[in-house]
């Protein structure tokens, strides 16, 4: 019963979030970024399968929501787990998985709003390996190249910092997020199987997900923390070269 | 692939060509101008061109003509953004085939790709049911509705593209290379099915295109874009150079032999070889004069270019007849002897080979006969994908000798990429063995350069293959394939013959001595192709062992010098490239099917012109 | 758990995958709806057994076996859980003195029936898998939301062509590594062994240890950017074949709409000669026929007879602090729900009947 109750709690803000989503109709263009992020989220997701909870499912949904708007997150999240689960099994934890990985792609974009300077930073930099690949082969480019190094030095350092700082919050931001999506899952096992045996219950799910938790929260953070600063490079030449918006 | 920046954001107000309707099926282009937001040199610079209902157009012009940005002018959806000015009317709406097959295909199940544009259009069930059955049973898809996108075939899935384009009933038809991704065979099974739609439905086609030996035939006009000259520096002379011609196929043809000499290259061998040997006409005309030959005659001879085997025989034979003719006047009146064309004319009956023996020493015959010295053996291999799968290679036996380049020819799906990736290492044989040196270094290069490039620049590409490589090694590579100027560049930014050099280069950087190469030219045209060729035979100079897996026969046949068929999981027939062509009926060049039982012993144009026009 | 499923598999061939996506999904949600009312035990039995025997069937014995090999460990879980943390029971069975740890006898009872529940959805669900493919899920979802159900069409597409991407990029690195990596080795096997050289190729290993890390992240790059730069060529391809050009003229394939600025962006003076707007439609495989409406009608029927009859007569089951209430159960409740859950099993018997008999008159 508190199965099929819990079950419509969380379908209804689904089909909400669905139906208000149908109505933005993002240019193909725009959604091309979920459409492939999503894709290879959910190859990693069924990929990883063996090892459990180990998966870069969730810093995909991050970087999704990050790089291309909320929106992106959301509609990122709810493909991720509707799709994945129809190859790997669909079951009553489905509703909930794409509740909680819109969620994450939502507040990763709300993130990715709120610190649009340290984007910037990353396209900084991504003009800034330019200079740093005419150092690599002084014999390819020309000499001049080596007198304004120091104000190279400067810049690279000023963006190093924002970097760091940018770094250091999206990719935490990801490991927490994986943690209150393993909650969100925890939860739903309790409220569905055992919830007759009241808050003692409650802790001793969160506790027996949490060695499982703190696996996807590594993956997500080891994910995050290779992919997010070459990544972000590479979106952003995307971005620019196709005129891709954020959604 | 070329860069295409459309649909740029933050822009301010831009003058536009002015668009209007025109009756339906005819394009009209005035005094088209277009530049790219960033760029100071314009794209296209005041082009005119008309073509009328029903025709069908075929745009050359080499790589960096801006075929592409006037392609997608005439798309109303996907008009680049820049600057542009001109008129631009079209009459109807417009259907749009790009270049690869598996990036324009949208959905999972060939029957709802087939219903996409008709959803957009927003078309009842009722109607959508009858239109897809009818575009499937039009294209002979209907065994493939309910299969998988993803499971079709190359050519399959650019017939696809072609039937979901043309299930809108648009009235004209915009294809941008099509076939370049394309096996030779599917490639002519595509542009059947073009020509059938032009013809039976009038759908006017403008069509973009390297192959030329198939669309010249089937075209109506030919439209020559002038790339700007390199040599002028300043813009408004380089902007001078740009525009457009229209020919039609005959006279295209006939002004490769004068002002377009450089693209004479893109033509099919038989027109290539009658071109070449144009100055045969001179000779005929000396000695046909002094038997007063009928003049029309002679004109037909020269002018009537043939574009396909078929003519090419014909041209060939008239050629001869006319030759044998002259040489015999030119033996009575002996004046002339020295003179005689060394041509050799074959009798009706009796077969001789008097040319093939010296030619065959070409591809040094004793090499290959030591197989001792093979440096990659292969005995009995077996291997399948799967335990539900048949075989794909069946008790494979090969032999590789070493500084030489092999070519592996045979149909789709026969197994080639499989067998580079056995003698690889990629996959491990379930049966047999493959023998090679340990000491030797392997290196492949994918079937598509994409795979190859994990970076954002080329160079710093070339440096992630490890400690090992030093700037130097990189600059003298670059200098090699001529890619230096494009190291700043992102892979993905290149031309398909550009990142095949780049893909290249990054694989020699490794210094390998056996090179396994899947399709190397795929998705090439004829120049980039003469390049990337030549390099080949540089490596295989410099004393590397080559290992070509390739549709493309003539490219097999210049550049290898052992050639061998692999069919039903095994290799056939391997042998000399000379002897491997000359002794296929079939599958062999277009020269060597237009001089069979003519000219023994050419496979290649040169060989044919070495004997028509001998120096 | 099979992930690359054919397209048609074997199921699909049965009379029950005939059926229209709207009456199978009601028999799905019908099924699974009313395993959850209520923990009566017959009502849990009999489905759990019916879906075992429906999964048995259409999957195969094989897929059943699979399914409840990775379904035991979790319903021991839920057992043990539930018998662990729950203490409302009355009945105790044994009590561990040194964590003052009371087991009791309700506490097992319900673990076992939530066990029982969720064993039962999880074979609906596996059973769902079976019939309800994408096709038929889109079916019943575009009408709702053809964007979405467009884009999960388009994430199916992209599955394929990610997992071909990613060998064709992992074998052209497993190429360059294989061979960038032997150098160093072979160039260094013929020189003294002294110290330097050592260090060096301590050095190399180290750095061998993590490249093959180092490659596969590249790979993972290598593979994002690809894809993404061809899947602009799909957008392109959408938009020339007229999606979102909102308007059902053929003679202009994009019209400007007001209220799709993005179209506008591409800026090009055009006359818009239907001012009318379509919406999008999306194709649909299937169709209504009157067995369809039968079998609807039936399901709708039963489903809704089982539910009722269940909810009110299971009303007194209980588990705290004493199980009680299990002889409740209305003989309709249970007739009614052994009909619905065996519907796809009853039809198959039907139309073997229906072969047999015409095999007799031949």
């Amino acid at each position: 019963m508190t199965l099929l109750l819990s079950s419509i709690v969380v379908g209804i803000p689904l089909i909400v979030l669905a139906l208000t989503l149908e109505r933005t109709k993002p240019r193909p263009r725009d959604l091309m970024p979920v459409v492939v992020l999503s894709a290879l989220a959910i190859v990693g997701r069924v990929v990883a399968m063996p090892i459990p909870n180990f998966q870069p499912a969730t810093a995909l949904i991050v970087l999704t929501g990050f790089f291309f708007g909320r929106r992106a997150g959301l509609l990122s999240g709810m493909f991720v787990a509707l799709i994945s689960n129809m190859l790997m099994g669909q079951g009553p934890w489905t509703p909930w998985q794409m509740l909680a990985w819109s969620l994450v792609g939502y507040g990763a974009g709300f993130l990715g709003e709120r610190i649009s300077w340290g984007k910037a930073v990353i396209a900084d930099k991504h003009k800034n390996t330019d200079i740093v690949k005419g150092e690599y082969g002084t014999d390819i480019s020309d000499t001049s190249g080596k007198t304004d190094t120091r104000n190279n030095l400067q810049t690279k350092h000023r963006a190093s910092r924002g970097i760091t700082i940018l770094f250091a919050v999206t990719v935490i931001y990801g490991a927490v997020a994986s943690l209150i999506f393993g909650v969100i899952m925890d939860t739903q096992f309790f409220v569905a199987y055992a919830w007759e045996s009241g808050w003692s219950g409650l802790i001793a799910a969160l506790a027996m997900g949490l060695p499982f938790n703190m696996a996807h929260a590594a993956s997500t953070l080891i994910f995050l923390a290779l992919t997010l600063i070459p990544w972000g490079k590479k979106f952003h030449r995307l971005k620019t070269k196709y005129g891709i918006q954020s959604m | 692939m070329a860069t295409i920046r459309t649909d740029k954001v933050e822009e301010s107000p831009t003058h536009m060509a002015s668009r209007t309707q025109c009756s339906i099926g005819e394009v009209h282009v005035r005094s088209l101008s277009f530049s790219y937001p960033e760029s100071e040199v314009p794209t296209l610079s005041s082009l005119s061109f008309q073509a009328a209902a029903g025709d069908f157009i075929l745009l050359c012009g080499q790589t960096g003509s801006g075929k592409t940005t006037l392609l997608r002018h005439l798309v109303p959806a996907l008009t680049p953004h820049g600057q542009s000015s001109g008129q631009l009317e079209i009459g109807g709406s417009v259907g749009f085939v790009q270049q690869d097959p598996d990036n324009q295909i949208v959905t999972d199940i060939v029957f709802h790709e087939l219903a996409f544009a008709l959803e957009s259009q927003g078309l009842a069930t009722q109607i959508i049911r009858r239109k897809v059955a009818e575009i499937a049973s039009y294209f002979g898809l209907e065994y493939l509705l309910e299969a998988k996108t993803h499971s079709l075939s190359g050519g399959q899935k650019q017939i696809l593209n072609l039937a979901a384009t043309l299930v809108a009933e648009p009235d004209i038809l915009v294809l941008d290379e099509p076939t370049s991704e394309l096996d030779p065979i599917a490639a002519q099974n595509f542009l059947r099915h073009l020509a059938r739609v032009n013809r039976e439905l009038g759908t006017t086609v403008l069509c973009c295109e390297h192959r030329l030996e198939e669309v010249l035939e089937m075209c109506d006009k030919v439209l020559l874009m002038k790339s700007r000259s390199s040599s002028s520096k300043d813009a408004a002379s380089r902007a001078k150079g740009l525009g457009i011609q229209s020919y039609t196929p005959k006279d295209f043809v006939e002004s490769c032999r004068t002002e377009n000499q450089n693209f004479a290259l893109y033509l099919p061998e038989p027109t290539r070889i009658a071109l070449a040997s144009a100055e045969i006409s001179a000779k005929i005309d000396r000695y046909a004069t002094q038997e007063a030959k009928p003049e029309t005659n002679k004109e037909q001879a020269c002018r009537d270019w043939p574009l396909d085997v078929r003519s090419g025989r014909r041209w060939l034979k008239s050629t001869y007849s006319l030759l044998a003719q002259a040489s015999s006047n030119a033996s009575e009146s002996e004046a002339t002897t020295a003179k005689a064309p060394a041509v050799k004319l074959k009798a009706t009956t009796i077969p001789n080979y008097p040319e093939s023996s010296g030619r065959q020493s070409k591809g040094n015959p004793s090499v290959i006969s030591k197989s001792n010295l093979s440096i990659i053996t292969i005995r009995d291999l077996c291997f399948r994908y799967d335990k539900a799968e048949p075989f794909i290679l069946k008790y494979l036996n090969a032999e590789f000798s070493p500084g030489q380049t092999h070519g592996i020819v045979g149909g789709n799906a026969a197994g080639k990429s499989t067998l580079l990736g056995l003698i690889a290492g990629i996959y491990k044989p379930q049966l047999g063995k493959i023998r090679k040196d340990k000491n030797l270094r392997l290196a492949a290069l994918p079937q598509n350069p994409k795979a190859s490039f994990v970076c954002d620049t080329l160079a710093e590409d070339f440096y992630s293959l490890g400690a090992s490589t030093s700037p130097e090694e990189v600059l003298q590579i670059a200098q090699d394939m001529d890619i230096v100027h494009l190291l700043d560049q992102h892979p993905y930014d290149l031309s398909g013959g550009e990142a095949q050099k780049a893909a290249l280069a990054k694989v020699l950087l490794t210094k390998p001595d056996i090179l396994l190469l899947d399709e190397p030219t795929k998705g090439l045209d004829a120049y980039a192709k003469q390049e990337v060729g030549h390099i080949f035979d540089r490596l295989a100079a410099q004393g590397k062992t080559l290992i070509i897996v390739t549709h493309d026969l003539p490219f097999a046949a210049r550049h290898t010098q052992t050639c061998s068929l692999l069919a039903n999981g095994e290799l056939i027939a391997q042998d000399q490239t000379h002897n491997f062509f000359l002794n296929n009926s079939f599958y062999t060049t277009p020269t060597n099917r237009m001089t069979r039982n003519i000219i023994d012993g050419c496979v290649t144009v040169n060989d044919a012109l070495e004997v028509l026009n001998p120096k | 758990m099979q992930v690359g499923r054919s397209y048609r598999g074997y199921s699909l061939e049965r009379r029950f995958a005939l059926l229209h996506p709207v009456a199978m999904m009601l028999f799905f949600a019908g099924t699974i709806v009313i395993s959850l009312i209520s923990y009566h035990p017959v009502i849990l039995g009999l489905s759990f057994a019916l879906a075992a025997i429906s999964v048995a069937y259409y999957a195969g014995i094989k897929a059943l076996i699979q399914s409840l090999s990775w379904l035991g460990p979790m319903l021991i879980i839920v057992i043990l859980f539930n018998t662990v943390f729950n203490r409302r029971g009355a009945t105790e069975l044994f009590t561990i003195e040194r964590f003052q740890m009371t087991f009791t006898q309700e506490s097992l009872l319900f673990g076992i029936s939530v066990a029982l529940m969720m064993a039962a959805i999880i074979l609906w669900f596996r059973l769902y898998q079976e019939f309800m493919t994408s096709d038929r899920f889109l079916y019943l979802f575009a009408p709702i939301a053809p964007t979405l159900a467009l884009s999960i069409t388009m994430i199916q597409r992209w599955i394929p062509l990610t997992k071909y991407r990613w060998q064709q990029i992992r074998n052209a690195d497993k190429m360059l590594s294989d061979c960038s990596s032997s150098y160093p080795a072979s160039a260094q096997s013929d020189t003294v062994h002294d110290a330097a050289t050592q260090k060096s190729k301590g050095r190399h290993n180290r750095v061998t240890r993590f490249a093959p890390y180092k490659s596969l992240t590249h790979s993972l790059s290598a593979l994002m950017s690809w894809s993404m730069e061809d899947a602009i060529q799909a957008a392109d391809s959408m938009q020339a074949r007229g999606y979102q050009a909102n308007t059902g003229n053929r003679d202009s394939v994009r019209a400007l709409n007001s209220d799709s600025d993005g179209e506008q962006r591409a800026g090009t003076v055009h006359k818009s000669p239907s001012k009318k707007a379509f919406r999008r439609t999306s194709f649909r495989y299937f169709r209504f026929i009157s067995h369809d409406a039968v079998a609807l009608a039936l399901i709708a029927t039963l489903a809704l007879l089982a539910g009722l009859a269940i909810f009110f007569s299971t009303r007194g089951l209980a588990f705290f602090p004493i199980y009680r209430g299990a002889e409740d159960l209305s003989i309709t409740a249970a007739l009614a729900a052994s009909l619905l859950m065996s519907f796809p099993l009853l039809l198959e018997g039907k139309e073997q009947l229906r072969w047999r008999l015409s095999a007799q008159t031949k």
